[in-house]
């Protein structure tokens, strides 16, 4: 054997390693462009909400939520720019200020984040896991992954408990139309061991604001 | 059109050019990703995220590098990142199995050279695997593949000769078998 041999034939075989299928192109530009103008800031398609025919309630308000959440997270992350900007070394009030109205903003939108994700939960044990279900998670995972990435999220314990539920969520989107018993069973088990749901009902002070 | 022309139109809010750009670069991005993954509802998933982020930050382009090779890198982070999310969770399920006592039985039947070979190029180490796939399975340049990770021409070149050399290793036992 030859290293021009073994070359020779890594270049065949290798182009037949995971061979791709042909990409749902038009499944996912819808789903891009659904995840767009749910981040869209437009306070329009809150009020608009309601009057789209969906499913189910309180994927309507949720689209309304995600909006604020990538408004707050927007905010946050403006905000944060603008102290590391300005800011000069001796500490000011106004500086105070802004810390406290982004942090402000970021627990808000924390909230209505978890109230969100504590809905899926509930309906997890008596919906379907259908496409609408699943693209819901696949929402609130996103959403998630955009606070733990937010340079705002500074409690430990709330970006524990998010990073929990990004895990949760990851088995949630990954649920078959006809995921057996078993499957839930496994993603309740998982949440029990971590206690998600009291953490999360601990983290949503009044309950869901939605 | 040249990219910045395509660029600014996107950047100007006209939904033609953002759909013209998606269209020229989905492929690439789900190939890339599935070739990373094997598996089609997480390249799906990492395809989304890829245009999600694209679009978001498209304003941070600068045009240094072509707008494929920007796109590339953006996919290759959120593969990479989303996959050590994936491993982390596989890890925690394959820690449940063995407190239960499920065991696997092992393969007695040697598989086909090719199919030890996708196993091989599995257990890669992340940084060798990727450039192995840009590389060799997908056709990236050196340096498409240096742009797009943020490496020196020559590490890409280094890590894709150290890839080979680790699969001719773990294929050591079939020697001689490649002369088909």
């Amino acid at each position: 054997m030859t290293d021009d041999r073994f070359d020779e034939f890594l270049d065949q075989a290798a182009k037949e390693y995971n061979p791709p299928p042909e990409p749902p192109r038009e499944a996912m530009w819808q789903a891009i462009q659904a995840r767009r103008s749910a981040a869209s800031p437009r306070v329009v398609d809150i009020r608009e909400a309601p009057s789209i025919r969906l499913g189910r309630p309180w994927l309507a308000i949720g689209m309304g939520i995600a909006a604020i959440l990538a408004l707050g997270i927007g905010i946050g992350r403006w905000s944060g720019l603008q102290t590391k900007a300005v800011t000069p070394p001796v500490t000011v009030a106004g500086t105070d200020r802004t810390s406290e109205r982004s942090q402000l903003a970021m627990q808000l939108v924390a909230t209505m984040h978890l109230s969100r994700i504590d809905n899926l939960l509930t309906d997890l044990s008596t919906q379907k896991a259908d496409s609408e279900f699943i693209h819901t998670t696949r929402d609130l995972l996103s959403d998630t992954r955009l606070l733990l990435d937010s340079p705002r999220l500074t409690d430990p314990k709330l970006k524990r408990l998010l990073e929990d539920l990004e895990t949760i969520l990851v088995q949630i989107a990954q649920l078959k139309p006809h995921a057996g018993a078993e499957d839930r069973e496994l993603i309740n088990d998982g949440m029990a061991h971590k206690e998600i749901r009291s953490r999360l009902r601990n983290a949503i002070p009044a309950g869901p604001t939605a | 059109m040249p990219s910045t022309e395509l660029v600014g139109r996107v950047m100007a809010g006209d939904p033609q050019a953002e759909r013209e750009l998606y269209d020229t670069h989905v492929d690439r991005v789900y190939r890339t990703a599935y070739r990373m993954v094997g598996d089609q509802d997480l390249a799906q998933e990492y395809t989304q995220d890829t245009f999600v982020r694209v679009f978001d930050r498209l304003g941070t382009f600068r045009g240094e590098a072509k707008l494929s090779t920007w796109i590339t890198s953006i996919a290759i982070s959120v593969v990479l990142n989303g996959q050590r999310k994936v491993k982390r969770q596989r890890t925690r399920e394959v820690d449940l199995d063995d407190a239960q006592g499920v065991t696997i039985p092992e393969r007695r039947a040697e598989p086909d050279l090719k199919i030890r070979l996708h196993q091989a190029i599995d257990r890669l180490p992340t940084g060798y695997r990727t450039v192995f796939v840009m590389h060799d399975v997908e056709g990236y340049t050196h340096v498409e593949i240096a742009d797009a990770l943020g490496i020196q021409e020559g590490t890409s070149k280094a890590q894709l000769s150290r890839a080979r050399a680790k699969l001719r290793s773990a294929l050591g036992a079939f020697e001689g078998e490649w002369v088909q």
